[in-house]
């Protein structure tokens, strides 16, 4: 807001103490609105007044050099839009723009211009609505990460996707309490704010929408019905999704919805026997129409019992070759989860160590791109089970010695695990076979002693050449030709035929194109094998990873009174370097 | 009416007895307090919001002692109804009551004023009897429940809320009478419409003066979007019996004060100016406990 007198009159000399009540009556004050705008851009400023000041027919405003003013319309004595054109090199500054009535000058406020902005697409929204906005910005360099997008009081901002350096997608909740009209939209990047004036205007109308029941049971299958206002429910174009403090949960599956009318719907949900316990959002989505109902319904504990235990059970050594140093990195860990398995299933797709490797056919290289789930896709989003105390001890005891793994409870998500603590090498017994000890909790599991259940990998073993580090550097021409060594002195991994031996490169992109690539191969384990100059063309060059491992999984086994009887322990001893291809 | 012969000026003309006691309901979108309190104009004000101010936050109206419930319905110990102890009721945008369900609350009802009858009849009788109703935006339930063939609201008459369809935007809108023109030395004004959802008239009987029209958009329907339409009233005037009703379309408090002031003094004639004054605390807006 300006205060301002027509400089007419201060040029004849009116020093404030001369200024008579009648000339201090002829101050107005004036706002001009948006009070910036960007380089190379046109736009409508609207300048008010708080005493009739304008003049039709006889006003002008100037913005001063670098802004055209192409038109001004005077609505009334109070008001004067300006349609303007900033030129792309007008003069990164604030400057005083001036208005000159009947004669009169006025000096009536200040403009910025800036070097960016950015415009917002849908540029509006309902309130208790669920947006997708796109920000398309103009001489921007947003950057994932690090740009983050603000709408104010009650439209919150749940997600910030930055996708070019003037491209962003954010996903916004307008709440309940959210003020309907106009508002600021900015961005921060890093200390930089880019203001959107007026660039998102909320809806008077609400989206309102109720829910029913207000609880639902873990691990119980619930119908559920949607009454809602203003709404454009559809089949088959209506979902569902549940929200709690960390966001979007999946552990409530919609198993179906039926569309009684736009406005109407009812369904069924099955909660997984580990669903965050807790109130619930819920957000019905249609098309781009979202309607979020806040704390929709909580989630209530459910029953389980000793009988549903199951029992995850691991020992492994991890090696890591220093690219810089050489230095060999080794991590023992030992650890045992007692747990009910999640119900309904979720992350069962998934390859790799959690399942044994299937070995066919041995000896035989293979080299691909890496596509769909379980080789690189993205992961299932999957609940933390309900976990069991067994008590503050467990053990793998063996003739050859006893590992200790300590209770665990993890001070976010309430997970109990075990870990054994400061492991080395020595603790790895190879070729052996360990009980599992519960030491017992009178409020979990009783002790017990499950039987040679956790299996150690045959012998010891290391990759002898190449030496993979000091930015070693292969001809993807020639053969890349490997050698592991065991500790008893000979050559291999001694795996065969209890155990499986298997080496993999990866970490480049698949001839040419923007798959990732890996070759991999189960060689037979008399410690030497080699990827061939036709296996390894087919991978781009660049940095690429080497990991070997020797893998074995013990016989199934369950704790006394479980249904859970097919449980297995596994055991590697995991090799990985890095070099490149050339 | 209530244009009395309290002395003939030079001209000889009536003077327009001033209000000695005005109501306002408060309301979530407007606040024609606003311009009261800048006139220095006496006024009682009702809580009336649905949930809480748009326009200031800070409002709380479990601090404010009288709610527009008692205004509509309360009686004294002789049976006499609250209304009838003021000559004017300002009814702003968002005071509950006049809608179909709660508003961001919930699906519940909220037509407890618009659907009793005997609000409406008294309303009518307030009128009839000389006194003035001022109705803006959302609240233009009550004309269209106790004068229907007045205005002709957008939608179907017979749905609450079908006329609340108008798009946020400024329009240049055209002062109708001369005589006002002249008096704010314009022939236009530039109305801020500051939120969607404003309630638009389509139409209005032969009896109702149109004191400001302009083109506007407005939402037709889901699938159609928004359309635009020209010279729509956007402030009316008619009187009933020896009363008199305004609505307007717009919100006087997101108008510019300089002109919604003038403008409002013009078009409710009682207001007096400077009343505030001299009266008591609870008429000064000042009715908070």
């Amino acid at each position: 807001m300006m205060l301002a007198l027509p400089i007419f009159a201060v040029l004849h000399g009116c020093t404030p103490e001369e200024t008579s009540p009648e000339e201090e009556e002829g101050y107005s004050f004036f706002e001009i609105h948006p009070p910036e705008g960007a380089q190379g851009t046109s736009a409508t400023v609207v300048i008010t007044a708080d005493k009739s000041v304008f003049d039709f027919g006889d006003t002008e405003v100037f913005f001063g050099e670098g802004i055209l003013v192409d038109s001004l319309t005077v609505d009334d004595g109070w008001t004067a839009i300006a349609e303007i054109l900033i030129e792309p090199d007008a003069e990164l500054a604030g400057r005083d723009v001036v208005a000159v009535v009947g004669g009169l000058t006025y000096d009536i406020g200040r403009f910025r211009v800036v070097g960016e902005t950015f415009t917002i697409t849908p540029e509006r929204g309902k309130i208790g609505e669920s947006v997708s906005v796109t920000l398309e910005g103009h001489n921007t360099r947003w950057k994932d990460g690090r740009t983050w997008v603000n709408f104010g009081d009650g439209v919150d901002v749940l997600d910030v996707n930055v996708l070019a350096e003037t491209l962003v997608e954010a996903e916004i909740s307008i709440e309940g309490d959210a003020v309907p009209g106009a508002r600021d939209v900015w961005t921060e990047d890093g200390g930089k704010i880019v203001t959107l004036y007026d660039g998102f205007h909320v809806d008077r109308v609400a989206l309102v929408a109720t829910w029913d029941p207000a609880s639902a049971e873990q691990g119980t299958q619930v119908e559920f019905t949607i009454k809602a206002r203003d709404t454009n429910f559809e089949q088959d174009l209506t979902s569902v999704t549940f929200y709690d403090n960390g966001g979007l949960n999946p552990d409530i599956r919609v198993d179906d919805i039926t569309v009684i009318d736009a406005e109407n719907l009812w369904g069924r949900m099955t909660l997984s026997n580990a669903a965050e316990l807790g109130q619930r959002d819920v957000v019905i989505a249609t098309g781009e129409e979202g309607v979020r109902i806040p704390d929709a319904f909580e989630v209530l504990g459910g029953e389980w019992s000793l009988e549903e235990v199951a029992v995850s059970l691991t020992f492994n050594v991890v090696r890591g070759l220093d690219n810089s140093s050489g230095a060999l990195s080794e991590r023992v860990s030992a650890s045992a989860l007692f747990y009910i398995p999640l119900d309904p299933p979720c992350g069962g797709g998934g390859a790799g160590f959690g399942s044994k490797p299937e070995p066919e056919p041995y000896d035989q290289n293979v080299v691909g791109p890496i596509t769909g789930s379980g080789s690189g896709g993205e992961a299932e989003d999957c609940p933390n089970p309900t976990t069991v105390s067994a008590g503050d001890y467990v053990w793998l005891e063996s003739d050859a010695n006893v590992v200790t793994l300590d209770k665990v409870v993890d001070p976010n998500s309430g997970l109990i695990y075990y870990i054994g603590q400061d492991l080395t090498i020595d603790d790895y017994v190879p070729d052996n076979l360990y009980d599992l000890h519960l030491q017992g909790d009178p409020e979990g599991l009783e002790e017990e002693i499950v039987e040679g259940v956790q299996p150690t990998v045959p012998c010891n073993w290391y990759m002898e050449t190449p030496e993979l580090w000091g930015n070693y550097t292969h001809d993807r021409s020639t053969d890349f030709e490997y050698v592991w060594i065991n500790t008893e002195g000979g050559y291999g991994a001694c795996t065969y035929p209890d155990a499986i031996f298997y080496t993999e490169i990866n970490g480049t992109t698949y001839n040419g194109t923007t798959d990732p690539g890996m070759a991999a191969s189960f060689p037979w384990d008399d410690g030497t094998h080699a990827y061939t100059p036709d296996e390894l063309l087919y991978l781009d060059p660049g940095q690429v990873y080497f990991i070997a491992y020797s893998y074995i999984v013990g016989r199934e086994f369950g704790l006394r009174d479980s249904i859970y009887q097919t449980n297995q322990a596994d055991s590697y001893i995991y090799f990985q370097a890095s070099f490149i291809l050339e | 009416m209530l244009l009395l012969a309290m002395g003939c000026t030079p001209e000889n003309t009536f003077v327009e007895r001033p209000f000695e006691s005005i109501a306002v309901v408060t309301g979530d979108f407007d606040q024609v307090e606003a311009s009261f309190n800048r006139l220095d104009i006496a006024y009682i004000p009702y809580e009336g919001y649905i949930t809480t101010a748009a326009y200031d936050e800070s409002v709380d109206p479990d601090l404010m002692a009288l709610k527009s419930e008692s205004l509509w319905t309360g009686q004294d110990d002789r049976g006499n109804y609250e209304l009838f102890n003021h000559d004017a009721v300002f009814v702003n945008s968002g005071a509950r009551g006049f809608a179909e369900v709660m508003y961001k609350e919930s699906l519940d009802p909220d037509d407890h004023i618009v659907t009793d009858e005997l609000v409406i009849a008294n309303v009518q009788d307030f009128v009839n009897r000389g006194r003035t109703v001022w109705v803006s935006d959302w609240s233009y339930e009550l004309i269209e429940a106790a004068w229907p063939d007045k205005i002709d609201f957008y939608g179907d008459d017979e749905l609450l809320e079908a006329a609340e369809v108008g798009a946020a935007g400024r329009t240049t809108a055209r002062i109708v009478p001369e005589e006002l023109r002249d008096k704010l030395e314009t022939d236009t004004l530039s109305l801020e419409l500051n939120y969607t959802n404003w309630a638009l008239i389509e139409d209005v009987g032969d009896d109702v003066e149109v004191i400001l029209r302009g083109d506007v958009g407005y939402r037709i329907s889901a699938e159609e979007g928004w359309g635009e339409l020209e010279q729509v009233p956007l402030l009316v005037r008619f009187e009933v019996g020896s009363g008199t009703v305004v609505f307007s379309s717009f919100h006087w408090h997101a108008q510019n004060a300089g002109f919604a002031d003038a403008l409002l003094t013009e078009v409710v004639p009682g207001l007096d100016v400077g009343s505030a004054t001299d009266a008591a605390p609870e008429e000064t807006g000042d009715g908070s406990e």
